[in-house]
């Protein structure tokens, strides 16, 4: 284990150390109880029974009984303790992965698929709360109590203890060897698992395409695939986690066969009793025990240093957004300026490459181009979800690499193409949890754009629940309710991202009165391949591979015959 | 469970097998422990060779055991493993064949986790349920009347410490069982929410609302923090409690083992011969809670399956008539439909006549029964019969297999494979040639943007490879739906993503492609540029047709369209 990965999560367990010390001392009394009974019961078969004394059998009991008792209660505890400090220190770690998580930047969503983000947050942090309760507690468990059986045996009888623990060390090397092996295998066979899952997932979404193109029977000859896969893998590595678990046994009756013979031969002799070989067969049967589960306790282990190191990566990585600590001049102005901006997601391709622009405070800016020619990047970089490559976006003259971005998007209201819509209520996807916003607020913010009546039409108005992702309301109205969101909060910047392209016109002229109330006082920057939505603004910049190739007013536009002017013209051909 | 049956009796016989060869392996194990007792008596009676035989007896039982514990096991995790498979098949196989509508309702998550999770609990209770009830009954049984043999009395007073177990097993199984249900909840609400913060990343960023989605979380992280501490709690008792059982049973074995020598009632090869029975006996009298638990939470999972498994299509073949192929004459005469009796009506008295090789389009705003009248003309929800007709037949009486290998449908959200863009394009049609493939691209206008990729169509799309835009999946999903060539294909408002001249451009395409190939087309859309083109446009809102003819003649109706029209055509014109 590194280091580093103990400076990290120390402070976690740290938090909790008064109990998990007591834990491990309750671990410690409980083993060496456990260790000490057998020894017990052979001095009671040989001192008392074999002695034929009753009363010194008696008085020895109750001792034993208050151990077994004793034992029982600091296991229970121990247990407690480990678990709850387990637990909680889980607790502490999700919430500061959720955080971290928030914080990153926005091209760690594109790039990681979000399986694997909530993987890191969920499983993994599972996986690692094993590494204290079964890693560090229970394998501590097992060792005292061989440690402590080990030294009992010695002292009861040397020899019969080296004839019969020859078997032993067979049997850790085996259980070592095998579980290996097995560990492999088991890999492989999540590995299958997550093939089945992935195809399961991609098959199920995409059922309506697999369903009109008839291609339902080759899909299922794939998933058969995966699962004879899976049958005859898990079919060996359970085979072969038997086999370990028979060869531990044989080894285990081999070493009772011995203390029984050796110890039944050292009897006669004299040299041993029957309490011996009493104490050894248990004593064995507690050494055997845990040495099935050995391999598992490992692989245990090892997934939980493994999800460790994912989870620190996670906590530790550099893609965290770079939180500027420069506020704005209050009042806000909301002035964009973009100077020599070049951009780009990856090397290869340049999405935007100097562009300048500057927005005065309450300004309407309409951007065009044609899909994929690098418009809403722009929006991006003024919400400062990127950075440029080179170049300054400043938002009231400040360079947004130094400005807060908490505060720079306080005082901005985006609204996207795609609506995400989260669990909840057509209200709490207005407000997102905004206390202060009251539903007389609400209301009043979408009449003013002109959705309050599509509102209610919605089965339970404000209160209807939408599911995740908006799936019973159509792209439009997921769109309408997004509009209400940016009014509601009432941005210095708005920034209206191919926000009308899947409403339809005359839906959207209704909303058009609340669109020009929306932009009004605002700074606004309107993203659109529609153009009619855009003829009124103060600028247009029309960009073409990544390129501001023109820009005015759409009048000087038009008479200029560019781009612009072919764009419109094809837009509303008529043949 | 009558899957369960069902199996049983096909594989009888080796299921025979199995239980003959565990019964031997149970008998086996209640002898050693008599072999034991032999050699303990023939230490008092100084007889070394008797120690010596019943060494060697040990060793050849204990090692038949071990063989025949693999054979069974071989063949018993063979068997379940087949039915594992079956069943996982014939889900699957059941789901590719849902009809559209229930996978609307049906959680994806849900479908999957009975192939996964409800099949290992049937697994579970196949191997260990079943090797533990015939240990219940066989080795509990025999232990028992062996040592009853041995020593009735002390049998009874040794036993009665075990025997608490079962209630305490029963009880546990139940209650582990319903907090672990309780668990598995708060774990999936976690993963939803964590999942909506990873998908509305963008909007809780913008809106700088990050903390009060943390406290969401949080909020759901201290509940299943709450209900694991229970959990744990519970679960933690179990061992330490067995353990306390087990050892009270050694210590009356001790105490009155020990009197019943004293007052020669045993002998102490008894006593030593019940130490290896009590821990024989562990296991059965654990198994009756364990393998009861497992039975029940098998019987539940099997519900979910055969659930699944039963789920019948509303709509199914009754009297279908024969047909070849279909010409693609589309008649609605006066279609109303809604989804419940006390709902509204979604369309009312619709009529439409689509001949033959047109391209009709279908406008209208959000909400108005667009794509559910596409709905109900792919024969995805019932209605009455006789209002949808093809080729002058009732859609009901066209057999659905046939009605589904003759419609190709493009929904607004599209669904690409995580596989190349070739076979992404060629998946109704894998005998594609290259050309009928750059054909269909070069109609949807994608080919040039596939050739700019790294492999050009070997690209892979989705989290292992390239990501596309919005558009660009588009239009790769209508290629995949041209290259099929049905004669009817439905388009669901498919390129929203893209912009307008592109759009125009393939429409342009399309419907020269439609012409040649007497292909009748619908196609939803929102803009007058597409429409304008169309052989005939409809416009829907409410549900009820508001227009329809061609776009030409619409303009002089002077309604919607003319609207639609001034909107995003006139305006452009009077600057």
């Amino acid at each position: 284990m590194k280091n580093r990965y103990i400076k990290r999560f120390l402070p976690y367990i740290f938090k909790y150390k008064s109990a998990i010390i007591f834990a491990l001392v309750f671990l410690v009394v409980a083993s060496l109880l456990s260790s000490l009974i057998p020894f017990i019961v052979k001095n009671a078969i040989d001192n008392y029974i074999s002695a034929k004394n009753l009363q010194g059998l008696i008085k020895l009991s109750i001792f034993l009984l208050l151990m077994i008792g004793v034992q029982f209660i600091s296991k229970l505890i121990q247990i407690y303790l480990t678990n709850l400090s387990g637990q909680k220190i889980m607790k502490d770690l999700r919430h500061d992965l959720f955080q971290t998580m928030e914080s990153f930047e926005i091209d760690v969503f594109t790039k990681e698929p979000s399986g694997k983000i909530i993987t890191r947050i969920t499983n993994d942090v599972e996986n690692m709360n094993e590494l204290l309760t079964s890693g560090i507690v229970s394998l501590l468990g097992d060792m005292l109590m061989v440690v402590f059986s080990i030294i009992f045996l010695f002292y009861i009888n040397l020899k019969l203890s080296l004839i019969s623990l020859i078997p032993l060390p067979v049997a850790i090397i085996a259980a070592l060897f095998l579980g290996n092996r097995m560990e492999k295998i088991y890999e492989k066979v999540r590995d299958i698992l997550t093939r089945m899952n992935i195809h399961m997932q991609e098959s199920l979404t995409g059922l309506p395409i697999i369903q009109t193109f008839g291609v339902e029977k080759t899909n299922l000859s794939k998933f058969s695939n995966i699962t004879k896969d899976f049958r005859f893998t898990f079919h060996k590595a359970q085979m072969l986690n038997i086999m370990l678990r028979q060869s531990i046994n044989a080894l285990s009756y081999t070493s009772i066969v011995f203390v029984i013979v050796f110890g039944g031969l050292f009897a006669l002799k004299g040299t041993a009793t029957v309490g011996t070989i009493v104490a050894f067969l248990v004593y064995l049967n507690q050494l055997y025990g845990p040495l099935g589960d050995l391999s598992d306790r490992f692989s245990i282990l090892q997934n939980a240093i493994s999800s460790m190191a994912k989870l620190d990566d996670f906590l530790t990585s550099n893609n965290v957004e770079k939180e500027g600590n420069k506020g704005f001049k209050k009042p806000v102005q909301g002035e964009i300026e973009l100077e020599n901006v070049s951009f780009s997601y990856d090397k290869d391709s340049i999405i935007l490459e100097n562009i300048n622009m500057k927005i005065k405070k309450g300004e309407k800016v309409a951007i065009v181009g044609f899909t994929g020619a690098g418009k809403s990047t722009i929006a991006n970089l003024i919400l400062s979800f990127y950075e440029p490559d080179s170049g300054s976006v400043k938002i009231d003259g400040i360079d947004t690499k130094i400005l807060n971005k908490k505060e720079l998007r306080k005082n901005s209201a985006i609204v996207l193409q795609n609506i995400f819509i989260f669990k909840g209520s057509v209200r709490d996807n207005i407000a997102l949890g905004r206390e202060d916003f009251t539903e007389e607020k609400i209301i009043n913010a979408a009449k003013e754009i002109g959705v309050h009546d599509f509102i209610m039409k919605l089965p339970n108005g404000y209160d209807t629940e939408l599911s995740t992702e908006g799936k019973n309301i159509s792209v439009g109205e997921r769109q309408l309710v997004s509009f209400a969101r940016a009014l509601v909060y009432n941005p210095k910047i708005l920034i209206l991202d191919e926000a009308t392209a899947s409403i339809d016109t005359n839906t959207e002229e209704i909303i058009e009165n609340g669109i020009k109330k929306l932009m009004k006082d605002r700074t606004s920057i309107v993203i659109a391949h529609r153009l009619s939505t855009i003829r009124n603004a103060d600028m247009i910049y029309v960009i073409n591979k990544g390129k501001i190739v023109e820009s005015g007013t759409h009048r000087q536009l038009m008479q200029g015959k560019g781009l612009y002017y072919e764009l419109y013209t094809t837009q509303f051909k008529k043949i | 469970m009558k899957i369960i049956l069902k199996f049983f009796k096909k594989e009888f016989k080796l299921y025979a097998l199995i239980i003959s060869l565990l019964l031997i392996v149970d008998s086996s194990q209640v002898i050693i422990p008599i072999f034991t007792k032999r050699a303990i008596d023939a230490i008092a009676n100084s007889n070394k060779s008797l120690i010596l035989k019943n060494g060697l007896y040990i060793i050849i039982i204990s090692a038949a055991i071990i063989a025949i514990r693999y054979f069974y096991n071989y063949i018993l995790r063979y068997l379940t493993l087949k039915l594992d498979h079956d069943i996982k098949i014939s889900l699957f196989n059941k789901y590719l064949n849902l009809p559209k509508k229930l996978i609307q309702q049906l959680e994806i998550g849900d479908l999957m986790a009975r192939v996964t999770n409800d099949t290992t609990a049937v697994r579970f209770f196949l191997i260990m349920g079943f090797i533990g009830i015939i240990d219940i009954f066989f080795l509990g049984i025999t232990t028992f009347v062996a040592m009853f043999i041995m020593n009735a009395k002390l049998t009874l007073i040794v036993i009665l410490p075990l025997l608490i177990l079962i209630p305490i097993t029963l009880n546990f199984g139940k209650k582990i069982h319903l907090y672990f249900r309780k668990v598995q909840d708060l774990f999936g609400e976690m993963t939803v929410r964590i999942r909506e913060a990873i998908g509305g990343i963008r909007v809780i960023k913008a809106f700088v609302r990050e903390n009060f989605y943390l406290n969401l979380f949080m909020n759901i992280n201290e509940q299943y923090l709450r209900e694991n501490l229970k959990l744990v709690k519970l679960d933690g008792f179990l061992d330490p409690t067995i353990n306390l059982l087990i050892n009270i049973s050694m210590f009356n074995l001790l105490v009155f083992g020990g009197l019943f020598f004293i007052r020669n009632k045993a002998d102490i090869g008894t006593i030593v011969a019940f130490f290896q029975y009590i821990q024989t006996l562990a296991w059965p009298v654990m198994a009756i809670g364990f393998s009861i638990a497992l039975y029940q939470r098998a019987k539940a999972s099997l519900n979910r399956i055969e659930e699944a498994l039963n789920i019948k299509p509303e709509i199914i073949d009754t009297h279908p008539k024969q047909i070849e192929s279909l010409k693609g004459n589309i008649t609605i005469n006066k279609l109303s439909f809604k989804f419940g009796e006390d709902e509204n009506f979604i369309l009312k008295d619709v009529s439409v006549e689509i001949d033959q090789g047109t391209l009709v389009g279908i406008t209208g705003p959000p909400g108005s029964g667009k794509t559910t009248l596409l709905n109900l003309i792919m024969k995805i929800y019932n209605t009455k019969r006789n209002t949808i007709n093809i080729d002058r037949v009732d859609v009901f009486d066209i057999p659905l297999k046939l009605f589904k290998e003759q419609i190709a449908y493009v929904p607004q959200e599209p669904f690409l494979f995580s596989d190349s863009i070739l076979n992404n394009i060629k998946l109704a049609k894998e005998n594609a040639t290259t050309e009928e493939v750059e054909q269909a691209a070069k109609i949807a206008d994608i080919h040039k943007d596939i050739l700019n990729f790294h492999q050009s169509y070997e690209t892979i799309v989705g989290e292992q490879g390239v990501t596309l835009s919005g558009g660009e999946r588009q239009r790769v999903s209508i290629a995949r739906a041209i290259i099929t060539k049905r004669p009817i294909m439905i388009f669901d408002d498919p390129l929203s993503a893209v912009d307008t001249e592109t759009e125009r451009n393939i429409i342009q395409n399309l419907k020269e492609f439609f012409k040649d190939n007497k292909i009748t087309a619908i196609i939803v859309s929102q803009r007058i540029s597409a429409l304008s083109i169309l052989d005939k446009v409809i416009v829907i809102a409410n549900g009820k047709i508001l227009e329809q003819g061609k776009p030409d003649e619409l303009l002089d109706k002077n309604g919607y369209y003319y609207h639609l029209y001034r909107k995003q055509l006139l305006e452009g014109i009077e600057v």
